[in-house]
C-alpha cells in the first residue's frame, strides 16, 4: 500500500468518526428534528411510567373499593337479590360487602362468578345482622325480609322513630348505615322491643353499589 | 293476530317483571300470568313455543343460567298438553289453575319460602288471577276482531 492510499483511508476514517461531530451540527433542520424525536420520546415515556403506576395501584391488591353496576334486581318474591358487575377477575369475593357510596349497607357478596356476582340484600329472608341504634348505642338484630325488621332490642332501652341503624357485625365494617327507625312495637307481654327498619332507598333505584374490598 | 299480541305481551310482562314493581310488598308474576293464559288459549304448540322463547330471551335477568323463567315455562308447557283433558275452559279453570302453578312455582323452585311465607304467595296468587283472568276475559274479542 502506497503512503498516499494510507492517508486517505485513514483520512476518510478520521473524517466519518470526528468529521459527523462538525458537520452535524451544521445541518439545523436535522438537528431541530432529532431533538424534537428526543423530547417526543421523553414525553412519551414519562407518560409511559406515569400509566404503570397507576395501574399498579389501581391492581385489585392495591383497591379498596369496586365500583359495579347494577345488572338487575332478582324479578320473583322468594328471593331479594342484586346482579353486579365485576366478579372474581375484578377480584370480588363472597362475603364482601356491598354499600352505597361507602356508608350505606345494602347487602353481600353471595355469590361471585368470572364477569358478574350475585348480591343478598337486606331485603332477602336470610339476611340477620347485630345493630346499634342512635347515639345511644342500643343493640338489636336487623332481621331481613320484604319488610326489614329490628328485634331483639332490650325492653328498658330508649329507642326512637328517625334514629340511624347503624351496622355492628363483625362480618362488616363498624358504623355501616343501614336505615332509620321506622315504627316502634312495644306490646306488655313480649321480652323485647321491635320496630321497623326504613332503608333509605329501594332495590330499583340502585344503578351503581359499592363493593368494599378489604 | 292472536300470536302477535302474545309476544307483545309477553315482552311487556318480562319488563314490568324486571322494574320490579310492588303492590304491598309483594310483586305479581306478570311473566307466569301471561304464559299461563298463552298456553291456555293458543291452539297450535309452535305460536306457545315461541311465546315462551321470546318471553324467556325477554326476561334473562342475569349473565348466567336462571331457573326460574324456565320453571314458569315448564309448569306452562304442561297446562298445555293437558288443557284438552280439562272438563271446562273457562274463567274457572283460570283462577282454579293460577293459583296451583304460582304455588307450584315455588314449592318446586324454594320450597322454603312456600312455608315461611304462605301469605306472600298467597297474594302474588291472587294479583296473577286478576292478571290473567283480565287477559282470559280480553282474548276472545282480540280473536272476534281477527
Amino acid at each position: 500500500m502506497s503512503y498516499s492510499k494510507f492517508f486517505l483511508f485513514i483520512g476518510l476514517i478520521a473524517f466519518f468518526v470526528f468529521g459527523s461531530n462538525f458537520l452535524v451540527p451544521k445541518l439545523p433542520w436535522l438537528s431541530i428534528k432529532t431533538k424534537q424525536e428526543m423530547a417526543s420520546l421523553r414525553q412519551e415515556n414519562e407518560a409511559l411510567k406515569a400509566e404503570v403506576l397507576e395501574w399498579k395501584l389501581s391492581a385489585p391488591e392495591n383497591q379498596t373499593e369496586y365500583k359495579a353496576k347494577v345488572y338487575s334486581v332478582y324479578p320473583f318474591n322468594n328471593q331479594s337479590e342484586l346482579t353486579i358487575t365485576g366478579g372474581t377477575l375484578q377480584g370480588l369475593k363472597e362475603g364482601q360487602p356491598v354499600t352505597i357510596g361507602s356508608s350505606v349497607l345494602v347487602g353481600y357478596i353471595a355469590r361471585t362468578f368470572e364477569s358478574y356476582s350475585i348480591v343478598k340484600t337486606v331485603f332477602d329472608d336470610a339476611w340477620q345482622v347485630a345493630v346499634r341504634i342512635g347515639e345511644s348505642a342500643t343493640d338489636g338484630l336487623l332481621v331481613g325480609g320484604r319488610t326489614p325488621e329490628l328485634t331483639l332490642i332490650g325492653k328498658h332501652k330508649t329507642i326512637q322513630e328517625g334514629e340511624i341503624v347503624y351496622s355492628a357485625s363483625k362480618s362488616f365494617p363498624y358504623g355501616l348505615t343501614l336505615g332509620k327507625v321506622g315504627a316502634i312495637k312495644d306490646s306488655a307481654n313480649t321480652l323485647f322491643k321491635e320496630a321497623a327498619l326504613t332503608p333509605s332507598y329501594t332495590l330499583n333505584d340502585l344503578s351503581e353499589v359499592t363493593v368494599l374490598l378489604r | 293476530m292472536r300470536l302477535l299480541i302474545f309476544i307483545i305481551l309477553i315482552i311487556g310482562a318480562a319488563l314490568l317483571q324486571g322494574a320490579g314493581w310492588t303492590l304491598f310488598a309483594v310483586s305479581p308474576n306478570f311473566f307466569l300470568a301471561v304464559l299461563f293464559i298463552a298456553a291456555l288459549t293458543l291452539s297450535d304448540f309452535l305460536s306457545f313455543g315461541i311465546v315462551a322463547l321470546v318471553g324467556l330471551i325477554a326476561i334473562r335477568f342475569q349473565p348466567g343460567l336462571s331457573w326460574a323463567p324456565l320453571l314458569a315455562v315448564g309448569l306452562t308447557l304442561v297446562l298445555y298438553w293437558i288443557k284438552s283433558y280439562l272438563p271446562w275452559l273457562e274463567i274457572f279453570t283460570v283462577v282454579a289453575g293460577l293459583f296451583a302453578v304460582t304455588f307450584l312455582f315455588y314449592l318446586i323452585f324454594d320450597p322454603r319460602f312456600v312455608f315461611q311465607h304462605p301469605t306472600i304467595i298467597f297474594l302474588e296468587a291472587l294479583y296473577n288471577i286478576v292478571i290473567g283472568g283480565g287477559l282470559f276475559m280480553l282474548m276472545p274479542r282480540v280473536s272476534a276482531k281477527k
